[in-house]
Parts: structure tokens; sequence; C-alpha cells
């Protein structure tokens, strides 16, 4: 996805556990959504106001959308992709920062402040690396988020262990790396 | 490469499940169906292998699961035949089904961006759908990887992984083969009516599953280096191909001895027990001599066939492809009718069918046309037979034997025909521009025992039926022919050989040889000849039982030795041998250009829908025929002096 225009805007919609409520992946926007999603002015305040959704939600690269009785996703799945692809779009497009020369060069559409990336590193370690780490009878943790670069502290069994640290902090950096391009994790 | 193991029409039981298996070509969807139904779809690293539906039958937890293999194809636009025939299939609207059941979409994990489109267009359908990816032990040795639990989530359908050809999650299918009704429908279809959209779900979808596609690994890209260089290349196939015929004849040739020495075992057997004379001359003549004399060949098939699967598993074919495709844009094709004019190097029966994958009406027919001139397995026998009696087997230059390097000149100038008739007619009456053509570079695989067993296995069992049924036919009607009349008056007092080959001339075949001799007067054919030209249109290999037959009575154990001695019975070159080299050159070429095929005819038929282009293919190809072998024996005549 590298040599894509900036933009585009990568999305998909994923079934949840509420058949009426579909949760929309921006996977190029990692940023949190929630506030241009619900907000009275977006597009898809103008769907809920139309009667095509009842409920609106955002967080970090995702929206969700409920559709309003009694309409069918098959109906409406057009207009409410464009609304979030809308959506998304205005967020990526406050800014464009160069990325260090650590990945290469080039652009990261879509940059992070560093509040909301230390929300989402914890929800990503707290779903795809602490069980790893926990396993080894070990503990891995979030110091501190300054400039894009998480800092980890290694606990119990995983500390001093070279292969540990190699693979949990790698792991990790690749799962964040995935939804926020450029971010780089470090121990401290 | 041969033909199917079931093409099914069938009606479908009642009650049974029913799943189709669609993906891009070379995702892996035969070797699937293979595992999963234990048939032998055949398979090969190469697009365009399956041509038509294969059904079978896979049983899960006490029922039956019915699976159905369909052509591989990028998009369901249906811009070629075997894009229709999926899309029809789906949608139920072949004579005799209703609509199908569910879709199982298999995905080749190497190249899934492609697969996606496919994904997409296949579950907007609405019908229940689940994915199978292949190839993920290859994804991830090259440094690649997918996760396939979110991909799962992503799509919204069952995601399982499999390595089909080591039989590795076969049964994670299997067992999502037992709930196919409960498979998810699609809730939200893909976005497939915007390009830029469909894209957009494409990138989001393989971001979020942390999809990381393989880099062709070194030794492929440096073995590739190589075989795909413009010089190299051409030249490493030149020798690969070379050294494939100098095997046939090398490593044959003892296991066609020993079905020699069986034979005539039999034959003496027989002949010491059978006391009714007619009886015992159909059995010695008909049985042994003729089909006994096409049975021999089948090492040489055998051989053939462990070839060309070692070289299209391995994924050296679709290398050829790629280097051919620069030929073949000489002839005006594109490599997908490299494809068809490969297979057509085994039997043009599955050739004629791969030119469904092919979009253009146009550059079908033209293939068509042109891939009966590729050089089949049913001409080995035939050329065996005659370079044999061409040159000694001891004829050496260097470390290569000269019968395995004229054999290689005989299929060299069955493609070189073949590309030309191509030519010819796209330039002529089927002018027009061809479209795109994508070909993939497989990795370079290691094929595994069971692969290539099955791939042998299909034609030497398809060879050895058509022995036991077209050939035996047509060698006992062509027997009847030459035995009858029986002549006992004027036989007798005569010895045995003496009284056969009156019986011969004067029989119905000898006077319809007799009738035919001026037509191949030019290419020093005589009567007895002209009766196995005359078996040779129903199947090639006839000729060799025919003359096996004539020469039966003499010396049935070496019908090889019998031919040579040969001598015109009557005329200006009377007592000369008939099988000299102008001859056998003549014959060489006839059978390299004529249409001699029932099969290859129905085929044509059937995939043009018209009697008009069988009747084509069989005039060009005869006049080519007797044209080219006209010249061959003036040439040679002329070389040798004789």
């Amino acid at each position: 996805m590298d040599d894509q225009d900036l933009n585009a805007v990568a999305l998909h919609p994923e079934l949840t556990q509420d058949p009426r409520e579909l949760r929309w992946v921006v996977s190029t926007c990692p940023r949190d959504l929630h506030h241009a999603a619900t907000h009275p002015d977006g597009p898809l305040s103008g769907l809920v106001r139309d009667g095509l959704l009842s409920d609106i939600d955002g967080g970090p690269g995702w929206i969700t959308t409920s559709v309003a009785d009694p309409g069918t996703w098959r109906d409406v799945v057009g207009e409410v992709r464009r609304a979030v692809r809308a959506t998304a779009a205005a967020v990526q497009a406050e800014g464009v920062l160069p990325v260090g020369s650590g990945s290469g060069g080039g652009e990261v559409r879509c940059p992070i402040p560093d509040d909301e990336l230390a929300l989402l590193a914890a929800s990503l370690l707290q779903e795809h690396i602490a069980p790893i780490a926990g396993a080894h009878g070990g503990r891995i943790s979030i110091r501190k988020v300054t400039g894009g670069v998480v800092t980890v502290d290694l606990v119990g069994a995983c500390h001093g262990c070279p292969a540990a640290v190699f693979t949990l902090k790698q792991r990790f950096e690749a799962v964040l790396q995935r939804t926020a391009p450029g971010a780089r994790v470090i121990e401290a | 490469m041969s033909c199917h193991a079931e093409n099914g029409d069938r009606d479908l039981l009642t009650g049974t499940r029913d799943v189709a298996l669609i993906g891009c070509p070379n995702a892996g969807k035969s070797s699937l169906f293979n595992r999963l139904t234990g048939l032998s779809a055949t398979t090969g690293n190469y697009p365009g292998v399956t041509v038509t539906r294969s059904r079978g039958k896979a049983r899960i937890d006490g029922a039956d699961v019915t699976i159905t293999d369909l052509p591989g194809t990028y998009s369901l636009s249906a811009a070629s035949p075997d894009e229709q025939v999926v899309l029809d299939h789906i949608q139920g609207r072949l004579p005799g089904e209703g609509e199908f059941g569910s879709s199982l979409v298999v995905m080749d994990a190497t190249t899934l961006e492609r697969s996606m489109i496919l994904f997409a267009h296949v579950f907007e359908l609405g019908r229940p759908t689940a994915v199978v990816l292949t190839m993920v032990d290859e994804l991830r040795a090259g440094g690649g990887d997918i996760d396939s639990a979110r991909l799962s989530q992503a799509l919204g359908v069952p995601v399982a992984e499999v390595v089909a050809h080591k039989g590795r999650g076969v049964d994670e299918v299997r067992e999502l083969l037992g709930r196919a009704g409960d498979w998810p429908t699609a809730v939200v279809p893909p976005p497939t009516a915007d390009r830029g959209e469909t894209r957009e779900w494409i990138d989001s979808v393989l971001a979020t599953s942390g999809y990381r596609a393989n880099r062709p690994n070194a030794t492929t890209r440096g073995i590739d280096r190589i075989l795909l260089h413009p010089v190299w290349g051409v030249a490493v196939f030149f020798l690969v191909m070379f050294l494939f015929f100098q095997t046939i004849f090398t490593v044959a040739a003892p296991a066609q001895g020993w079905i020699e020495t069986l034979f005539a075992a039999l034959g003496e057997w027989a002949g010491e027990r059978i006391e009714q004379p007619l009886v015992a001359d159909f059995v010695s003549t008909a049985l042994i001599g003729g089909v006994g004399g096409v049975l021999v060949f089948l090492p040489q098939i055998a051989l053939l066939y462990v070839l060309i699967s070692i070289l299209e598993s391995v994924g050296y074919m679709s290398r050829a492809a790629f280097l051919m495709d620069r030929v073949m844009a000489h002839s005006g094709l594109d490599g997908r009718a490299f494809v068809a004019m490969l297979s057509s190097m085994a039997c043009a029966v599955p050739g004629i069918m791969a030119t469904r994958t092919m979009a253009s009406s146009r550059d079908r027919i033209a293939t068509i046309l042109s891939a009966p001139l590729m050089t089949c397995s049913a001409r080995l026998p035939v050329y065996v037979l005659l370079i044999a009696m061409l040159v000694p087997d001891d004829a050496r230059f260097g470390p290569f034997g000269w019968q395995g390097t004229i054999l290689f000149l005989m299929y060299v100038l069955g493609g070189l025909a073949a590309l030309t008739v191509a030519r010819v007619l796209k330039a002529t009456i089927l002018r027009r521009g061809s479209l795109p053509f994508y070909l993939e570079m497989p990795p370079y695989r290691i094929p595994t025992p069971r692969q290539i067993a099955r791939a042998v296995w299909a034609p030497v069992w398809m060879f050895t039926r058509k022995v036991g049924t077209i050939i035996l036919a047509a060698t006992i009607a062509l027997w009847a022919l030459m035995s009858f009349p029986a002549n006992t008056a004027a036989t007798e007092g005569m010895d045995e050989p003496e009284a056969s080959a009156y019986v011969l001339e004067h029989s119905i075949a000898g006077q319809i040889g007799h009738v035919i001799e001026p037509v191949f007067a030019p290419q020093g054919f005589d009567w007895r000849i002209d009766v196995g030209l005359l078996g040779s249109f129903a199947a090639r290999e006839v000729f060799v039982s025919t003359m096996g037959q004539v020469v039966a009575a003499d010396n049935a154990d070496e019908p090889a030795d019998a031919l040579s001695a040969m001598t015109y019975t009557h005329g200006p070159n009377e007592g000369e041998k008939v099988f000299s080299a102008p001859t056998i050159a003549a014959l060489l070429v006839f059978f390299a250009f004529a249409m001699q095929c029932v099969s290859t005819l129905a085929t044509m038929r059937r995939e043009t829908n018209s009697w008009k282009w069988p009747a084509v293919a069989t005039a060009d190809m005869f006049v080519l025929a007797w044209v080219g072998s006209w010249l061959a024996a003036v040439i040679v005549r002329l070389v040798t002096g004789g």
C-alpha cells in the first residue's frame, strides 16, 4: 500500500454481535475517529437525521454504525460506506508528516498524536502481546510514548533474556505498525 | 494434461450437499479436490489445467457432500468460455441442475490480492461462502504472513488454511464442508461496482489481516535469472527438450524389449494350442501382431507423461510458456495458446479443451485448428517404429543417439507446423488483435511422487483403454478385410508365407489398397502401406497394428525387421525394398501433418459447435501431409541418390 495516493482511505465493514450494527475498520487511519464520526455536522450524523442510521460511535481506527428499522444493510450500505469514507478522509487530511530515516523515508498519512498512540498501543499490547508474555512467566508494560516512539519495560522471566526481548519487542512493533505505520518500540 | 476423471452433467442427488470450488487459475483447487474426493483431477503448476467441471463426492460424518471443481477464473465477468462455465454453474443455468449450494473460494495466499476480487464477486451472489487459503507454507517460507483468524473476521466467512499437496489442513476443510449449508451469506456485499471502492476494501481487509506478500525466494529468483533469460533461457529450453526425447528412446527401450518377449512367448503358447487355423490366425495376427504391437509402446507413453508431469509440477512449464510467449507472438497468438499447444504434446483432445481459457474466439479457433499438428503421444509409436527402421539404434554422435535426435526433430517439425498454420489463419480468415495475457510464475516446487503417479496413471490407463477399444475394433476390422476372401482353393499347395501374401493381396483390403495406390505413388507408398494409412485415420496407432498384421506371417515378434525386408510386389520398383529412406521420411512427415484421429475431430466439433472447423482441419492437414510427404520423399531421394 506504500505506493498509493494519500487520499486513499482503506476501509471495510465487519459484522458484530448485533446484527443491525456494522463495525467499519479504517485501516489507513488509526486515529481516534469518535469525534469526527459523531460530530453533528458530519456526514454520518446526516444519515441519522435522514432516518437511515440509528446510532454511530467511533474509536481508534474504527466507526460503528447501526441501521435504523426497517432498513437492511443491502439497501443502505453504499451510502453509509461513502459517509464513513468521507469522515475518515477528513481526519486523514489533517496532516501528513514525514517519517524518519529509520523506515526508509517517505510519508505517513494520518499521523497519530502521542496520546492517541498511547491508547492504541495499550489496547494492542493487552490484546496481542500480554498473553504471550504471560505464557512465559513475564510481563511487558508501556513506560511512555513520545514522538511516535513507545518505550516498554520487560519484567519477570522476560527481563534479561535476549531472545524474549527480541521476539516480544519485534512482535509488538509489528502489531503496532500494522495500524500505526512509522511507530517504533524500544526497551527502556 | 489428460482428459478428466469425471465430467458430470448428472443430476444432483437430492438430500446431498453441493459445494463448488472456485478460485483463480493455479490456486490449488484441483489438488484440494483430489484430496477431498480421492478422484484424480489433473493438476499442474501452470494456469488453465482444469478445463471443465469435475465432480466428486466426499463422505463427511456419514453424509455425502458433492464437490464440483470449476475452472480457474480471475473474475466473473464471463470474458472467456471458462468464466462462463463458472458463472453458469453458480447461477444454476446449466441444463438439468438447480441453483447450487455453497461456494468454497480457494485463494492462493502468495497472490492473495488477485483472489480478493474473485471472492468479492462470488460473495456478492448471496450464497453461503467459505474460504480456503492455500500455499500458506510457501507464503511464510518466503517471509510473508497472514493472520487467517483476522482475515475470517474481516471477510465475514470461515477461513481454513491448507497445504493440499501435503495433505495438511485437509481435515479442517472436511470439517468446514460438514456445515457447508450454514456458511454465512453476505449481509453486506463487498463493493464491486466501483473499482476504487473495491481497491480500498481489498487494501483494508489485507492490512487488517496483517498480510505481507512473500518475496520470491532467492533460489527461485536465481534460477529464473537464467531460465527466463532471452538467450540462455531459450538455449536451456531446447536442451531440456532434446534430453527429454533422448531419455524416451534410451530409458524405455529395455522395457519395450520385455513386453515384446512377453508377446512372443504368448504367441508361441497360443500357436501350439489353437487348432482351428482361422482362430489361430486371428490370435497371432490381429491380437498379438496387431494390438500387441501397439501395446509395446506403453513404456514410451508412460515415460513421456512422467517427464511432462515432472516438468509441469516443478514449475518449468510456466517458464517455458513465458519464453514461448515471444515465439507465439510471431504466430499472432499469445501464451495462453501455448498452454493449449503444450497440452497437445500429450494429446490434442485436452489441448483443444484447454483453449477454453481464451477469451478471443478467433484466437481460440486458430489454436484449435493448429493444435492437432503438435506431436501427440499417439504419433509416438508410429515414429518409434519408423525411426528404428530408418537408423540403427547404435548410430550415435558423441553421447547422443541419432534415433532420439530424429524424434526431437519430429517434435520441432510439429511445433513449427502448428505455429505456421496459426500464423496463416490469423493473417487471413481469423484476423484480430489479442487480449492481454496473465501468466503466473509459480515458485519452483518439488513434486511429490503421489502427484507424478497420478499424472502418469490417467493417460497410461487411457492409452490401454484406447488399445482395448478403438484400436482393437479397427484392428479386427482390418484383419477381417485383410483375411477375406480366404481363397483356400487358390492357395492350396503354397507354403505358408506365400499363401498369406496371396490372401492379403487378393483380400478386400488389398483391393482397396491397390485402388488407392496411385494417390500415394509419388511418396513411394505401396498398397500395403496405403491399407495401413486407411486404418490410421481412426487412430494413428492402428498403422502400427496393421503393419504388424501385414508381416505377421513372416515374423510376428520383430515387425520392424520383417517390414524392413518387405519389397514392392509389382510396378517399376518390383523387388526393391518398400521401406527405403525416402519412403520412411515421407511416412514420418505424413504422420506429422495428417489429421488421423476420430477423437480429436469429435472434440473439435463439440468445442466449435459446428462441423465446419473439423472439416477445414481435415482438409488443410491432408493437403499439408500429402505435399509435405511428397517433398520429403523427393528431397531424401536427391540426398541419398536413391
